[in-house]
């Protein structure tokens, strides 16, 4: 063990220069906030022409296909989403192997783990609005996994999603407003200046508006066509090749918490159990990824 | 002591947090349809599926029969696959005959069965669908 954390530590110093101390050697954070304000101001554009009632996949192909530039905003959108989503994630995990959670107060390092949990609700929701099968289905399952859970399982899936004819305005709730508002509010806490430093914004920007106008989204499959395989969001994927074999609130509810709380409590756990509990968060870590490339290369359908 | 700046940025953290709970509490307990009808015009004929709005009317030897057409499992929604004659849930792979039993996959229970109604008037089926 101590041999595996020396050699990766080695690894990592060559790339990452500080790696001592809890100063961050990369701008992650920075490009994280970037990304996310990237969303958000993207979201505000498409909002205008997006109606979360009604036939909401009309409105989707109506604001890719028809207005002008609504496809580049959509792609760009969609791209400063998972840019967050895996900046803070690059972001977390550096602060992770440099442990910084032995030096900082624990409220920060908990701030920290749940503005990056909150990306993840932050994408599925942006998924769902999409109102395509995949977005209908992804919707669905969300709701039936909240209401496995004892005891608050349905009072948690009614303020999740609401079956019927207003299925998506929940859902765009907490895309459009609940969900940004808290991990604005989390940011200001989080960080000692709330808006990002200018420069490297603008490499990031231009990057992925290169990337918007050539990178393809996922093709959006009709709610009414008949298909033989539907995937969940990708980070998703290990989770939903798990539910095809275990129980729904373990596999589905438990599991995918149980990495991301244990970190959460790290800077709470004392400091002779911190070694046991670095290596139970690194071991569930590696095993979620190891599912998500099962699910990845094994099985057909899941990538398309 | 607080200063004037201080308590005012909590008095809009308060709005914005009370306002939006406020909003989520009107429309969780909103009072939209709990169920849905749905209208086959004709009968199925005998190993004939037929699929409208979330249910399927499948015809079987002894008469026809309703699904929903949600999987039992997590509620995706389940297809008939015609080559091999049963349905499949394309999300997590479990399978049921044409009569609703489960044959495979992580499904717990056979497909819900709806309540059939005739309309006797012009021969067409009625089938009430939950929402929720």
């Amino acid at each position: 063990m101590r041999g595996l954390q020396n050699y990766i530590t080695t690894l990592l110093k060559q790339f990452l220069p500080k790696l001592q101390g809890n100063r961050s050697g990369l701008p992650l954070a920075e490009l994280a906030w970037w990304a996310f304000l990237f969303a958000l101001i993207t979201g505000v554009i498409l909002s205008f022409n997006y109606r979360p009632w009604g036939d909401v996949f009309k409105s989707v192909s109506k604001l890719t296909g028809w207005l002008p530039y609504g496809a580049f905003f959509r792609r760009l959108h969609y791209l400063s989403g998972q840019a967050f989503l895996i900046l803070t994630f690059a972001h977390t995990l550096e602060h992770f192997l440099r442990e910084t959670y032995r030096h900082i107060k624990p409220q920060e390092w908990t701030k920290l783990v749940l503005l990056f949990f909150l990306s993840f609700p932050l994408v599925f929701t942006g998924f769902i609005l999409k109102g395509d099968k995949g977005g209908i289905i992804a919707g669905r399952v969300m709701y039936n996994l909240a209401q496995e859970i004892p005891y608050l399982g349905s009072g948690l899936a009614a303020l999740l999603l609401r079956p019927g004819e207003d299925f998506f305005l929940l859902p765009y709730l907490h895309h459009t407003v609940i969900l940004p508002l808290v991990v604005i509010f989390l940011l200001g806490r989080h960080r000692k200046h709330l808006l990002p430093k200018g420069g490297l914004g603008w490499t990031l920007m231009a990057f992925l508006a290169f990337l918007a106008t050539f990178y393809p989204l996922p093709p959006d499959v009709p709610p009414h066509v008949e298909t033989t395989k539907i995937a969940g969001p990708w980070f998703f994927h290990g989770i939903q090749l798990l539910l095809h074999y275990g129980p729904p609130f373990w596999v589905g509810v438990l599991w995918p918490l149980v990495p991301i709380g244990l970190l959460a409590i790290l800077s709470f756990i004392p400091s002779s159990l911190l070694k046991w509990a670095k290596w139970i968060v690194i071991i569930t870590w590696l095993l979620h990824v190891t599912f998500l490339l099962i699910a990845w290369c094994l099985i057909p359908g899941f990538i398309k | 002591m607080l200063t004037r700046r201080e308590v005012f940025t909590r008095f809009l953290q308060c709005l914005v947090a009370g306002s939006s709970l406020y909003i989520v509490w009107k429309y969780v307990r909103g009072t939209g349809p709990s169920s849905l009808e749905v209208n086959f015009s004709k009968p199925p004929k005998e190993g004939e599926v037929l699929f409208s709005q979330g249910s399927y009317l499948v015809g079987l030897k002894q008469g026809p029969i309703a699904f929903s057409a949600r999987c039992p499992h997590l509620g995706c929604r389940l297809e008939y696959a015609a080559m091999v004659q049963h349905f499949q849930c394309p999300c997590h792979g479990s399978q049921f005959t044409l009569e609703g039993r489960r044959l495979d996959g992580p499904a717990k229970k056979g497909m819900t069965i709806l309540d059939l109604r005739m309309d006797d008037r012009c021969g067409a089926y009625k089938i009430t669908l939950p929402l929720s």
